[in-house]
Protein backbone atom coordinates (compact mmCIF):
# COMPACT_ATOMS: atom_id res chain seq x y z
CA UNK A 1 0.00 0.00 0.00
CA UNK A 2 1.15 3.18 -1.30
CA UNK A 3 -0.33 6.67 0.41
CA UNK A 4 1.13 8.62 -2.01
CA UNK A 5 -0.99 6.82 -5.05
CA UNK A 6 -4.97 7.95 -5.05
CA UNK A 7 -5.98 4.96 -7.16
CA UNK A 8 -4.09 1.30 -8.03
CA UNK A 9 -5.09 -1.25 -9.68
CA UNK A 10 -3.36 -4.30 -9.55
CA UNK A 11 -4.01 -6.60 -12.31
CA UNK A 12 -7.82 -6.07 -12.11
CA UNK A 13 -10.41 -8.12 -13.58
CA UNK A 14 -13.68 -7.93 -14.40
CA UNK A 15 -15.74 -10.61 -16.34
CA UNK A 16 -20.13 -10.31 -16.50
CA UNK A 17 -21.83 -13.20 -16.71
CA UNK A 18 -25.17 -13.08 -18.08
CA UNK A 19 -28.11 -15.70 -18.17
CA UNK A 20 -29.71 -17.56 -15.55
CA UNK A 21 -29.19 -21.03 -16.83
CA UNK A 22 -26.23 -22.42 -15.43
CA UNK A 23 -24.10 -23.64 -18.53
CA UNK A 24 -25.66 -21.57 -21.36
CA UNK A 25 -24.76 -18.00 -19.93
CA UNK A 26 -22.81 -15.60 -21.62
CA UNK A 27 -19.55 -14.53 -20.35
CA UNK A 28 -17.96 -11.08 -21.49
CA UNK A 29 -14.35 -9.99 -20.07
CA UNK A 30 -14.64 -6.90 -19.74
CA UNK A 31 -11.90 -5.92 -18.16
CA UNK A 32 -8.34 -7.93 -18.48
CA UNK A 33 -5.81 -7.58 -15.95
CA UNK A 34 -5.42 -3.63 -15.91
CA UNK A 35 -2.85 -2.78 -13.73
CA UNK A 36 -2.11 1.35 -13.27
CA UNK A 37 -1.09 3.84 -10.66
CA UNK A 38 -2.57 7.01 -10.39
CA UNK A 39 -1.03 9.83 -8.00
CA UNK A 40 -2.65 12.44 -6.26
CA UNK A 41 -3.74 15.93 -7.01
CA UNK A 42 -3.51 14.91 -11.32
CA UNK A 43 -6.41 14.41 -13.65
CA UNK A 44 -5.99 10.97 -14.86
CA UNK A 45 -7.77 10.35 -18.54
CA UNK A 46 -9.11 6.45 -18.90
CA UNK A 47 -9.27 6.71 -22.71
CA UNK A 48 -10.71 4.00 -25.32
CA UNK A 49 -13.39 2.91 -27.98
CA UNK A 50 -16.92 2.16 -26.79
CA UNK A 51 -16.96 -1.15 -24.75
CA UNK A 52 -13.07 -0.93 -23.85
CA UNK A 53 -14.65 -1.05 -20.00
CA UNK A 54 -14.12 2.72 -18.82
CA UNK A 55 -17.20 2.73 -17.03
CA UNK A 56 -16.43 -0.95 -15.70
CA UNK A 57 -13.44 0.85 -14.03
CA UNK A 58 -15.05 3.80 -12.66
CA UNK A 59 -17.73 1.33 -11.19
CA UNK A 60 -15.18 -1.07 -9.43
CA UNK A 61 -13.35 2.06 -7.84
CA UNK A 62 -16.52 3.46 -6.98
CA UNK A 63 -17.59 0.51 -4.77
CA UNK A 64 -20.15 -0.46 -7.08
CA UNK A 65 -19.17 -3.35 -8.59
CA UNK A 66 -16.67 -6.48 -7.38
CA UNK A 67 -13.84 -6.97 -9.78
CA UNK A 68 -14.04 -10.72 -10.28
CA UNK A 69 -10.10 -11.07 -9.73
CA UNK A 70 -7.21 -8.63 -8.87
CA UNK A 71 -7.27 -5.89 -6.24
CA UNK A 72 -7.92 -2.04 -6.52
CA UNK A 73 -7.84 0.83 -3.60
CA UNK A 74 -8.28 4.36 -3.16
CA UNK A 75 -6.65 6.33 -1.18
CA UNK A 76 -4.84 3.49 0.39
CA UNK A 77 -8.20 1.46 1.03
CA UNK A 78 -9.29 -1.77 -0.50
CA UNK A 79 -12.48 -0.80 -2.90
CA UNK A 80 -13.99 -4.57 -1.38
CA UNK A 81 -12.47 -4.87 1.65
CA UNK A 82 -12.72 -1.20 2.72
CA UNK A 83 -15.70 0.15 0.70
CA UNK A 84 -16.89 2.17 3.22
CA UNK A 85 -13.74 3.84 4.10
CA UNK A 86 -13.58 4.41 -0.29
CA UNK A 87 -17.35 5.85 0.04
CA UNK A 88 -16.65 8.61 2.26
CA UNK A 89 -13.95 10.09 0.11
CA UNK A 90 -15.23 9.28 -3.87
CA UNK A 91 -17.73 11.00 -5.75
CA UNK A 92 -18.83 10.06 -9.22
CA UNK A 93 -20.13 11.47 -11.55
CA UNK A 94 -22.15 9.28 -14.05
CA UNK A 95 -24.14 10.91 -16.35
CA UNK A 96 -27.25 10.23 -18.13
CA UNK A 97 -30.76 10.11 -18.31
CA UNK A 98 -31.13 8.13 -15.36
CA UNK A 99 -29.67 8.25 -11.39
CA UNK A 100 -32.42 11.19 -10.88
CA UNK A 101 -35.87 11.48 -9.16
CA UNK A 102 -37.95 13.15 -12.04
CA UNK A 103 -40.54 14.27 -9.67
CA UNK A 104 -38.33 16.25 -7.44
CA UNK A 105 -36.62 19.26 -8.56
CA UNK A 106 -32.88 19.92 -9.05
CA UNK A 107 -32.52 21.33 -5.69
CA UNK A 108 -34.26 18.30 -4.18
CA UNK A 109 -32.47 16.03 -5.72
CA UNK A 110 -28.85 17.37 -4.44
CA UNK A 111 -30.66 17.84 -0.81
CA UNK A 112 -31.76 14.10 -0.95
CA UNK A 113 -28.11 13.38 -1.97
CA UNK A 114 -26.90 14.98 0.68
CA UNK A 115 -28.92 13.48 3.53
CA UNK A 116 -28.22 9.76 1.85
CA UNK A 117 -24.30 10.73 2.30
CA UNK A 118 -24.69 11.77 6.08
CA UNK A 119 -23.68 15.28 5.33
CA UNK A 120 -24.40 18.29 7.98
CA UNK A 121 -27.89 19.48 6.51
CA UNK A 122 -26.82 22.98 6.66
CA UNK A 123 -23.77 22.23 5.04
CA UNK A 124 -25.39 20.02 2.68
CA UNK A 125 -27.73 22.99 1.95
CA UNK A 126 -25.22 25.53 1.57
CA UNK A 127 -22.75 24.00 -0.63
CA UNK A 128 -25.51 22.38 -2.50
CA UNK A 129 -26.65 25.64 -3.19
CA UNK A 130 -23.27 27.13 -4.64
CA UNK A 131 -22.94 23.93 -6.75
CA UNK A 132 -26.24 24.79 -8.49
CA UNK A 133 -24.86 28.17 -9.14
CA UNK A 134 -21.45 27.06 -10.05
CA UNK A 135 -22.99 24.55 -12.79
CA UNK A 136 -25.09 27.17 -14.16
CA UNK A 137 -28.30 26.12 -12.78
CA UNK A 138 -29.44 28.15 -10.36
CA UNK A 139 -32.30 29.45 -11.95
CA UNK A 140 -33.55 26.28 -12.59
CA UNK A 141 -33.11 24.86 -9.48
CA UNK A 142 -36.92 24.67 -8.33
CA UNK A 143 -38.02 22.91 -11.56
CA UNK A 144 -38.63 19.34 -11.78
CA UNK A 145 -36.01 17.35 -13.31
CA UNK A 146 -38.60 15.88 -15.70
CA UNK A 147 -38.71 19.24 -17.53
CA UNK A 148 -34.51 18.99 -17.51
CA UNK A 149 -33.02 19.09 -21.26
CA UNK A 150 -30.12 16.33 -21.04
CA UNK A 151 -27.51 18.95 -20.52
CA UNK A 152 -29.13 20.28 -17.79
CA UNK A 153 -29.82 17.22 -16.14
CA UNK A 154 -25.66 16.56 -16.77
CA UNK A 155 -25.09 19.22 -15.06
CA UNK A 156 -27.31 18.41 -11.83
CA UNK A 157 -25.05 15.16 -12.01
CA UNK A 158 -21.75 17.09 -11.95
CA UNK A 159 -23.22 19.22 -9.16
CA UNK A 160 -24.59 16.47 -7.00
CA UNK A 161 -21.02 14.75 -7.74
CA UNK A 162 -19.23 17.91 -5.81
CA UNK A 163 -21.54 17.72 -2.83
CA UNK A 164 -19.79 15.54 -0.72
CA UNK A 165 -16.44 16.93 -1.33
CA UNK A 166 -14.84 14.23 -2.05
CA UNK A 167 -10.97 13.61 -2.73
CA UNK A 168 -11.04 11.59 -5.41
CA UNK A 169 -13.60 12.13 -8.08
CA UNK A 170 -14.54 9.74 -10.23
CA UNK A 171 -15.88 11.65 -14.24
CA UNK A 172 -17.50 9.02 -17.05
CA UNK A 173 -17.36 11.58 -20.00
CA UNK A 174 -18.44 14.30 -17.62
CA UNK A 175 -18.84 16.72 -20.84
CA UNK A 176 -21.39 14.49 -22.63
CA UNK A 177 -24.68 16.63 -23.36
CA UNK A 178 -22.85 20.14 -22.06
CA UNK A 179 -22.89 23.12 -24.32
CA UNK A 180 -19.68 24.79 -25.65
CA UNK A 181 -20.36 27.13 -22.72
CA UNK A 182 -20.77 24.38 -20.21
CA UNK A 183 -17.84 21.96 -21.31
CA UNK A 184 -15.42 24.95 -21.56
CA UNK A 185 -16.52 25.94 -17.90
CA UNK A 186 -16.00 22.23 -16.57
CA UNK A 187 -12.28 22.30 -18.22
CA UNK A 188 -11.99 25.21 -16.07
CA UNK A 189 -13.23 24.03 -13.02
CA UNK A 190 -11.29 20.53 -13.19
CA UNK A 191 -7.86 22.24 -13.15
CA UNK A 192 -9.56 24.17 -10.12
CA UNK A 193 -10.40 21.29 -8.36
CA UNK A 194 -6.78 19.53 -8.77
CA UNK A 195 -5.52 22.52 -7.41
CA UNK A 196 -7.26 22.13 -4.33
CA UNK A 197 -5.15 18.46 -4.21
CA UNK A 198 -8.48 16.36 -5.22
CA UNK A 199 -7.50 13.76 -8.00
CA UNK A 200 -9.46 13.51 -10.60
CA UNK A 201 -10.26 9.97 -13.01
CA UNK A 202 -11.77 11.13 -16.32
CA UNK A 203 -13.13 9.25 -18.94
CA UNK A 204 -13.57 11.05 -22.29
CA UNK A 205 -14.42 10.25 -26.31
CA UNK A 206 -12.96 13.87 -26.91
CA UNK A 207 -9.60 13.97 -27.11
CA UNK A 208 -8.59 17.51 -27.61
CA UNK A 209 -10.26 17.67 -23.97
CA UNK A 210 -8.09 14.91 -23.07
CA UNK A 211 -5.14 16.40 -24.15
CA UNK A 212 -5.85 19.56 -22.53
CA UNK A 213 -7.10 18.30 -19.31
CA UNK A 214 -5.21 15.24 -18.71
CA UNK A 215 -1.60 14.45 -16.93
CA UNK A 216 -1.71 11.10 -17.36
CA UNK A 217 -3.44 8.97 -19.70
CA UNK A 218 -4.42 4.93 -19.62
CA UNK A 219 -5.33 3.65 -22.98
CA UNK A 220 -7.36 0.76 -22.94
CA UNK A 221 -9.11 -1.35 -24.90
CA UNK A 222 -11.16 -4.59 -25.43
CA UNK A 223 -10.34 -4.45 -21.40
CA UNK A 224 -6.53 -4.17 -21.12
CA UNK A 225 -4.36 -1.47 -21.16
CA UNK A 226 -2.65 -0.38 -24.65
CA UNK A 227 -1.14 2.25 -23.72
CA UNK A 228 0.16 4.69 -20.00
CA UNK A 229 1.88 8.25 -19.96
CA UNK A 230 1.72 11.36 -20.07
CA UNK A 231 -0.38 12.96 -23.61
CA UNK A 232 3.09 13.68 -24.68
CA UNK A 233 4.90 9.88 -24.21
CA UNK A 234 1.01 8.41 -25.78
CA UNK A 235 1.80 10.90 -28.46
CA UNK A 236 5.60 10.26 -29.30
CA UNK A 237 6.09 6.27 -27.68
CA UNK A 238 3.45 4.63 -28.42
CA UNK A 239 2.14 6.20 -31.37
CA UNK A 240 5.11 5.65 -32.83
CA UNK A 241 4.14 8.36 -35.56
CA UNK A 242 5.04 11.46 -37.37
CA UNK A 243 2.90 13.62 -39.48
CA UNK A 244 3.59 15.13 -42.45
CA UNK A 245 1.62 17.91 -43.43
CA UNK A 246 2.29 18.93 -46.99
CA UNK A 247 0.25 22.21 -48.34
CA UNK A 248 -0.14 21.68 -52.14
CA UNK A 249 -1.45 23.66 -54.95
CA UNK A 250 -2.04 20.98 -57.52
CA UNK A 251 -2.88 17.32 -56.83
CA UNK A 252 -3.89 14.09 -59.10
CA UNK A 253 -6.39 11.44 -58.86
CA UNK A 254 -3.79 9.30 -57.98
CA UNK A 255 -1.83 10.93 -55.32
CA UNK A 256 -3.39 9.57 -52.18
CA UNK A 257 -2.88 6.20 -53.43
CA UNK A 258 0.38 7.05 -54.78
CA UNK A 259 1.18 8.33 -51.01
CA UNK A 260 -0.04 5.50 -49.18
CA UNK A 261 1.91 3.01 -51.20
CA UNK A 262 5.31 4.37 -49.61
CA UNK A 263 7.21 2.35 -47.15
CA UNK A 264 5.78 3.45 -43.70
CA UNK A 265 3.02 5.52 -44.83
CA UNK A 266 -0.15 4.29 -42.37
CA UNK A 267 -2.16 6.94 -43.60
CA UNK A 268 -3.11 9.93 -45.55
CA UNK A 269 -5.85 12.43 -45.86
CA UNK A 270 -6.63 15.45 -47.65
CA UNK A 271 -8.59 18.14 -46.97
CA UNK A 272 -8.80 22.05 -48.39
CA UNK A 273 -6.47 24.73 -46.90
CA UNK A 274 -8.28 28.12 -48.64
CA UNK A 275 -7.21 27.67 -52.47
CA UNK A 276 -4.78 24.87 -51.89
CA UNK A 277 -5.15 21.28 -50.95
CA UNK A 278 -3.85 19.92 -47.53
CA UNK A 279 -2.05 16.70 -47.28
CA UNK A 280 -1.86 15.29 -43.66
CA UNK A 281 0.67 12.01 -44.12
CA UNK A 282 1.24 9.54 -41.16
CA UNK A 283 4.33 8.09 -41.27
CA UNK A 284 5.81 5.14 -38.95
CA UNK A 285 8.75 6.75 -36.73
CA UNK A 286 12.03 6.14 -37.70
CA UNK A 287 10.99 5.46 -41.39
CA UNK A 288 13.10 8.45 -43.10
CA UNK A 289 10.36 8.86 -45.85
CA UNK A 290 10.66 12.71 -46.39
CA UNK A 291 12.30 12.75 -49.77
CA UNK A 292 10.12 9.74 -51.41
CA UNK A 293 7.03 11.96 -50.16
CA UNK A 294 8.55 14.94 -51.93
CA UNK A 295 9.36 13.36 -54.76
CA UNK A 296 5.71 11.56 -55.42
CA UNK A 297 3.68 14.95 -54.75
CA UNK A 298 6.79 16.72 -56.67
CA UNK A 299 9.03 19.31 -55.58
CA UNK A 300 7.33 22.20 -57.39
CA UNK A 301 3.82 21.59 -56.31
CA UNK A 302 4.95 21.94 -52.95
CA UNK A 303 4.22 25.30 -51.00
CA UNK A 304 5.10 24.06 -47.73
CA UNK A 305 6.00 21.34 -45.52
CA UNK A 306 5.46 20.67 -41.91
CA UNK A 307 6.93 18.05 -40.01
CA UNK A 308 5.16 17.41 -36.50
CA UNK A 309 4.01 15.12 -33.55
CA UNK A 310 0.94 13.40 -33.72
CA UNK A 311 -2.36 14.58 -32.36
CA UNK A 312 -3.88 12.64 -29.57
CA UNK A 313 -6.52 11.28 -31.49
CA UNK A 314 -3.85 10.65 -34.06
CA UNK A 315 -2.46 8.49 -31.97
CA UNK A 316 -5.64 7.22 -30.75
CA UNK A 317 -6.21 5.89 -34.12
CA UNK A 318 -2.84 4.79 -34.82
CA UNK A 319 -2.29 2.60 -31.37
CA UNK A 320 -6.23 1.02 -32.18
CA UNK A 321 -5.95 0.51 -35.64
CA UNK B 1 -28.36 13.76 16.79
CA UNK B 2 -30.72 16.36 15.48
CA UNK B 3 -28.59 16.57 12.32
CA UNK B 4 -28.96 12.71 11.61
CA UNK B 5 -32.49 12.72 12.16
CA UNK B 6 -32.90 15.86 10.13
CA UNK B 7 -31.38 13.24 7.46
CA UNK B 8 -33.90 10.48 7.95
CA UNK B 9 -36.30 12.78 7.80
CA UNK B 10 -34.89 14.34 4.25
CA UNK B 11 -34.35 10.62 2.76
CA UNK B 12 -38.20 10.01 4.19
CA UNK B 13 -39.43 12.78 2.00
CA UNK B 14 -37.46 12.75 -1.08
CA UNK B 15 -37.43 9.03 -1.54
CA UNK B 16 -41.47 9.45 -0.76
CA UNK B 17 -42.30 11.94 -3.40
CA UNK B 18 -39.69 10.77 -6.31
CA UNK B 19 -40.92 7.12 -6.20
CA UNK B 20 -44.59 7.03 -5.37
CA UNK B 21 -45.86 7.72 -8.59
CA UNK B 22 -49.54 7.58 -7.08
CA UNK B 23 -48.50 11.13 -5.22
CA UNK B 24 -51.13 12.90 -7.01
CA UNK B 25 -54.72 14.13 -6.80
CA UNK B 26 -56.13 11.54 -8.93
CA UNK B 27 -54.66 8.64 -8.31
CA UNK B 28 -53.98 9.66 -4.54
CA UNK B 29 -57.46 9.78 -3.95
CA UNK B 30 -58.49 6.63 -5.77
CA UNK B 31 -56.03 4.73 -4.06
CA UNK B 32 -56.45 5.94 -0.78
CA UNK B 33 -59.98 6.89 0.08
CA UNK B 34 -61.87 5.35 -3.56
CA UNK B 35 -60.88 1.74 -3.72
CA UNK B 36 -61.11 0.95 -0.06
CA UNK B 37 -64.43 1.78 0.13
CA UNK B 38 -65.93 0.44 -2.62
CA UNK B 39 -64.35 -3.10 -1.58
CA UNK B 40 -65.62 -2.35 1.93
CA UNK B 41 -68.94 -2.24 0.00
CA UNK B 42 -68.48 -4.90 -2.30
CA UNK B 43 -67.70 -7.56 -0.42
CA UNK B 44 -70.48 -6.74 2.70
CA UNK B 45 -72.65 -6.25 0.27
CA UNK B 46 -71.58 -10.08 -1.25
CA UNK B 47 -71.69 -11.71 2.32
CA UNK B 48 -75.13 -10.51 2.93
CA UNK B 49 -76.46 -11.56 -0.25
CA UNK B 50 -75.15 -15.27 0.62
CA UNK B 51 -77.04 -14.89 3.73
CA UNK B 52 -74.30 -14.26 6.27
CA UNK B 53 -76.14 -10.78 7.18
CA UNK B 54 -75.54 -11.28 11.10
CA UNK B 55 -71.48 -11.06 9.61
CA UNK B 56 -71.44 -7.37 7.85
CA UNK B 57 -70.06 -6.06 10.72
CA UNK B 58 -66.87 -8.64 10.58
CA UNK B 59 -66.96 -8.06 6.98
CA UNK B 60 -66.83 -4.27 7.37
CA UNK B 61 -64.13 -4.56 9.77
CA UNK B 62 -61.92 -7.02 7.53
CA UNK B 63 -62.26 -5.25 4.83
CA UNK B 64 -61.31 -1.93 6.31
CA UNK B 65 -58.02 -3.77 7.92
CA UNK B 66 -57.31 -5.03 5.01
CA UNK B 67 -57.36 -1.41 2.93
CA UNK B 68 -54.11 -0.96 5.37
CA UNK B 69 -52.04 -3.34 3.32
CA UNK B 70 -53.74 -3.08 -0.18
CA UNK B 71 -52.19 0.81 0.01
CA UNK B 72 -49.11 -0.08 1.78
CA UNK B 73 -48.26 -2.78 -0.52
CA UNK B 74 -48.85 -0.06 -4.08
CA UNK B 75 -46.74 2.45 -2.44
CA UNK B 76 -44.28 0.91 -1.13
CA UNK B 77 -43.61 -1.98 -3.87
CA UNK B 78 -43.81 0.43 -6.90
CA UNK B 79 -41.39 2.94 -4.99
CA UNK B 80 -38.79 -0.12 -4.63
CA UNK B 81 -39.25 -0.94 -7.94
CA UNK B 82 -38.54 2.55 -9.36
CA UNK B 83 -35.64 3.32 -6.97
CA UNK B 84 -34.09 0.83 -9.64
CA UNK B 85 -35.46 1.30 -13.18
CA UNK B 86 -34.64 4.90 -12.45
CA UNK B 87 -31.29 4.30 -11.46
CA UNK B 88 -31.01 5.58 -8.05
CA UNK B 89 -30.18 2.41 -6.21
CA UNK B 90 -26.94 2.97 -7.35
CA UNK B 91 -26.49 6.16 -5.65
CA UNK B 92 -27.94 4.55 -2.40
CA UNK B 93 -25.27 1.45 -3.35
CA UNK B 94 -22.30 4.18 -3.40
CA UNK B 95 -23.38 6.10 -0.37
CA UNK B 96 -22.36 6.46 3.03
CA UNK B 97 -25.89 5.67 4.26
CA UNK B 98 -26.81 3.01 6.99
CA UNK B 99 -28.44 0.81 4.91
CA UNK B 100 -30.83 -0.23 7.39
CA UNK B 101 -32.01 3.10 7.81
CA UNK B 102 -32.18 3.95 4.53
CA UNK B 103 -34.18 0.80 3.96
CA UNK B 104 -36.81 1.74 6.64
CA UNK B 105 -37.07 5.41 5.81
CA UNK B 106 -38.86 4.37 2.46
CA UNK B 107 -41.47 3.12 3.99
CA UNK B 108 -42.12 6.43 6.88
CA UNK B 109 -44.52 8.33 5.14
CA UNK B 110 -46.16 5.52 3.74
CA UNK B 111 -47.39 4.62 7.08
CA UNK B 112 -50.45 7.49 7.22
CA UNK B 113 -51.71 5.87 4.00
CA UNK B 114 -52.59 3.17 6.09
CA UNK B 115 -54.46 4.11 8.59
CA UNK B 116 -56.19 7.15 6.36
CA UNK B 117 -57.65 4.21 4.08
CA UNK B 118 -58.76 2.36 7.09
CA UNK B 119 -60.14 5.17 8.98
CA UNK B 120 -62.15 6.07 5.96
CA UNK B 121 -63.23 2.27 5.17
CA UNK B 122 -64.81 2.29 8.49
CA UNK B 123 -66.44 5.88 8.45
CA UNK B 124 -68.07 4.40 5.23
CA UNK B 125 -69.22 1.25 6.39
CA UNK B 126 -71.47 3.21 9.13
CA UNK B 127 -72.12 5.40 6.60
CA UNK B 128 -72.82 2.80 3.83
CA UNK B 129 -73.68 -0.29 5.72
CA UNK B 130 -74.41 0.25 9.20
CA UNK B 131 -71.10 -0.53 10.91
CA UNK B 132 -72.23 -0.39 14.66
CA UNK B 133 -69.64 1.84 16.96
CA UNK B 134 -71.80 1.05 20.07
CA UNK B 135 -69.98 -1.21 22.34
CA UNK B 136 -66.12 -0.11 20.32
CA UNK B 137 -63.43 -0.04 23.09
CA UNK B 138 -61.93 3.62 20.80
CA UNK B 139 -58.37 3.01 22.35
CA UNK B 140 -58.15 -0.21 21.52
CA UNK B 141 -59.18 0.52 17.77
CA UNK B 142 -56.58 3.36 17.84
CA UNK B 143 -53.46 1.24 19.26
CA UNK B 144 -54.91 -1.46 16.55
CA UNK B 145 -54.70 0.31 13.57
CA UNK B 146 -51.14 1.47 14.29
CA UNK B 147 -50.08 -1.06 15.35
CA UNK B 148 -51.79 -3.11 11.91
CA UNK B 149 -50.13 -0.38 9.78
CA UNK B 150 -46.84 -1.02 11.21
CA UNK B 151 -46.64 -4.98 10.80
CA UNK B 152 -48.47 -4.45 7.27
CA UNK B 153 -45.64 -1.58 6.73
CA UNK B 154 -42.81 -3.78 7.74
CA UNK B 155 -44.07 -6.90 5.44
CA UNK B 156 -44.59 -4.63 2.26
CA UNK B 157 -40.78 -3.19 2.93
CA UNK B 158 -39.97 -6.71 3.00
CA UNK B 159 -41.47 -7.55 -0.42
CA UNK B 160 -40.02 -4.41 -1.67
CA UNK B 161 -36.65 -6.11 -2.06
CA UNK B 162 -38.49 -8.45 -4.71
CA UNK B 163 -39.68 -5.63 -6.75
CA UNK B 164 -36.00 -4.67 -6.70
CA UNK B 165 -35.21 -8.26 -7.64
CA UNK B 166 -37.96 -8.85 -10.09
CA UNK B 167 -38.20 -5.51 -11.58
CA UNK B 168 -41.86 -5.44 -11.47
CA UNK B 169 -44.20 -4.28 -8.70
CA UNK B 170 -47.62 -4.94 -9.68
CA UNK B 171 -47.20 -8.90 -9.69
CA UNK B 172 -45.51 -8.81 -6.13
CA UNK B 173 -48.65 -6.44 -4.49
CA UNK B 174 -50.72 -8.97 -6.70
CA UNK B 175 -49.33 -11.71 -4.35
CA UNK B 176 -48.69 -10.33 -1.68
CA UNK B 177 -52.16 -9.03 -1.38
CA UNK B 178 -53.78 -12.05 -2.48
CA UNK B 179 -52.17 -14.21 -0.18
CA UNK B 180 -53.60 -11.83 3.01
CA UNK B 181 -57.40 -11.99 1.62
CA UNK B 182 -56.95 -15.16 1.85
CA UNK B 183 -54.75 -16.44 4.83
CA UNK B 184 -55.09 -13.77 7.45
CA UNK B 185 -58.82 -13.80 8.28
CA UNK B 186 -60.49 -11.31 6.10
CA UNK B 187 -63.14 -12.49 5.03
CA UNK B 188 -62.58 -16.33 5.54
CA UNK B 189 -62.19 -17.44 9.28
CA UNK B 190 -58.81 -18.53 9.78
CA UNK B 191 -59.87 -21.77 11.54
CA UNK B 192 -62.20 -22.50 8.52
CA UNK B 193 -59.08 -22.41 6.20
CA UNK B 194 -57.20 -25.56 4.98
CA UNK B 195 -54.33 -26.64 6.87
CA UNK B 196 -51.32 -24.96 5.01
CA UNK B 197 -53.34 -22.04 4.36
CA UNK B 198 -54.31 -21.86 8.27
CA UNK B 199 -50.53 -21.92 9.22
CA UNK B 200 -49.45 -18.97 6.75
CA UNK B 201 -52.11 -17.07 8.21
CA UNK B 202 -50.30 -17.31 11.83
CA UNK B 203 -47.09 -15.96 10.73
CA UNK B 204 -48.05 -13.07 8.55
CA UNK B 205 -49.29 -9.53 9.51
CA UNK B 206 -53.11 -8.51 10.01
CA UNK B 207 -54.65 -12.37 11.36
CA UNK B 208 -53.94 -11.11 14.78
CA UNK B 209 -54.85 -7.54 14.26
CA UNK B 210 -57.76 -8.56 12.86
CA UNK B 211 -59.04 -10.27 15.26
CA UNK B 212 -58.73 -8.09 17.95
CA UNK B 213 -59.95 -5.53 15.96
CA UNK B 214 -63.29 -7.58 15.52
CA UNK B 215 -63.10 -8.35 19.26
CA UNK B 216 -62.76 -4.20 20.48
CA UNK B 217 -65.78 -3.67 17.98
CA UNK B 218 -67.39 -5.69 20.39
CA UNK B 219 -65.79 -3.87 22.98
CA UNK B 220 -62.86 -5.66 24.20
CA UNK B 221 -60.12 -3.63 26.45
CA UNK B 222 -56.71 -3.20 25.14
CA UNK B 223 -55.80 -5.29 28.39
CA UNK B 224 -58.18 -7.85 27.06
CA UNK B 225 -56.60 -7.71 23.42
CA UNK B 226 -52.74 -7.42 24.77
CA UNK B 227 -51.54 -10.47 23.34
CA UNK B 228 -52.77 -10.14 19.96
CA UNK B 229 -51.41 -6.73 19.73
CA UNK B 230 -48.01 -8.34 20.77
CA UNK B 231 -47.84 -11.29 18.53
CA UNK B 232 -48.96 -8.64 15.67
CA UNK B 233 -46.20 -6.59 16.52
CA UNK B 234 -43.70 -9.40 16.75
CA UNK B 235 -44.77 -10.51 13.57
CA UNK B 236 -44.10 -7.23 11.82
CA UNK B 237 -40.59 -6.93 13.49
CA UNK B 238 -39.49 -9.95 12.31
CA UNK B 239 -40.40 -9.26 8.89
CA UNK B 240 -38.27 -5.84 9.61
CA UNK B 241 -35.25 -7.41 9.98
CA UNK B 242 -35.88 -10.15 7.73
CA UNK B 243 -36.53 -7.09 5.18
CA UNK B 244 -32.97 -5.22 6.04
CA UNK B 245 -31.29 -8.42 6.13
CA UNK B 246 -32.40 -9.29 2.42
CA UNK B 247 -31.83 -5.64 1.56
CA UNK B 248 -28.26 -5.60 2.22
CA UNK B 249 -28.37 -9.29 0.76
CA UNK B 250 -29.23 -7.53 -2.80
CA UNK B 251 -26.44 -4.97 -2.45
CA UNK B 252 -23.97 -7.52 -2.26
CA UNK B 253 -25.47 -9.44 -5.56
CA UNK B 254 -26.05 -6.10 -6.99
CA UNK B 255 -22.28 -5.93 -6.26
CA UNK B 256 -21.60 -9.03 -7.56
CA UNK B 257 -23.43 -9.73 -10.92
CA UNK B 258 -22.70 -6.13 -11.53
CA UNK B 259 -26.65 -6.00 -13.36
CA UNK B 260 -28.24 -3.93 -11.34
CA UNK B 261 -27.26 -1.26 -13.15
CA UNK B 262 -30.06 -1.77 -16.17
CA UNK B 263 -33.73 -1.04 -15.63
CA UNK B 264 -35.22 -3.30 -18.02
N1 LIG C 1 -24.20 -5.22 -16.83
C1 LIG C 1 -23.50 -5.77 -17.81
N2 LIG C 1 -23.72 -7.05 -18.17
C2 LIG C 1 -23.02 -7.62 -19.16
N3 LIG C 1 -22.05 -7.01 -19.84
C3 LIG C 1 -21.77 -5.74 -19.55
C4 LIG C 1 -22.48 -5.04 -18.53
N4 LIG C 1 -21.99 -3.78 -18.45
C5 LIG C 1 -21.03 -3.69 -19.38
N5 LIG C 1 -20.89 -4.86 -20.04
C6 LIG C 1 -19.91 -5.17 -21.11
O1 LIG C 1 -18.62 -4.86 -20.62
C7 LIG C 1 -17.82 -4.27 -21.61
C8 LIG C 1 -17.27 -2.96 -21.12
O2 LIG C 1 -18.33 -2.04 -20.93
P1 LIG C 1 -18.11 -0.60 -20.34
O3 LIG C 1 -19.45 -0.02 -20.05
O4 LIG C 1 -17.14 -0.66 -19.22
O5 LIG C 1 -17.44 0.16 -21.56
P2 LIG C 1 -16.99 1.69 -21.72
O6 LIG C 1 -15.53 1.68 -21.96
O7 LIG C 1 -17.49 2.50 -20.61
O8 LIG C 1 -17.72 2.08 -23.08
P3 LIG C 1 -18.41 3.47 -23.55
O9 LIG C 1 -17.33 4.29 -24.14
O10 LIG C 1 -19.35 3.03 -24.61
O11 LIG C 1 -19.06 4.08 -22.38
C9 LIG C 1 -18.71 -4.17 -22.84
O12 LIG C 1 -18.40 -5.26 -23.67
C10 LIG C 1 -20.10 -4.31 -22.32
O13 LIG C 1 -20.93 -4.94 -23.24
MG1 LIG D 1 -18.90 4.04 -20.45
Amino acid sequence: MNRDFAIECERLSRIYRSGSIPGRGRETPALTDLTMQVPKAVVFGLLGPNGAGKTTTIRILSTLLAPTSGSARVLGYDVVKQAKQVRERIGFILGGDRGLYGRLTGKQNVRYFGALNRLNPKTAKRRGDELLERVGLAAAADTLVEEYSRGMKQRLHIARGLLTDPEVIFMDEPTIGLDPMGAQELRQYIPELVGQGKTILLTTHYMLEADMLCDEIALIDHGRLVALGTPDEIKRNFSRLTIFEIVVNQTSETLTAELSNIDGVQHVETSAEGIFQKITIAVEAGVDARDQIQATIGAERVESLVVRDPTLEEAYVSILT
Amino acid sequence: MAAALHNIALQAYYSYKGLFLWLNWTAYISNVFIAPVVFVVIVTLTGRFAGQSDSANAYIIGMAAYAIPAILSGGILQSFCYERTFGTLSLIYASRSNRWVTYWSKGLLHYPNGLLAAATSLLFGWLLLDLDFSRLNWPALVVLLLVISFSCLCLCLFVGNFSIALREWIIPVGITNGLLLITSGVVVPVDQLPGFLGEIGRVVPLTHGLSALREAFEGASLGDLVDDIVYELVVGLCYLLAGGFLFSLLEANAKRTGTYESAI
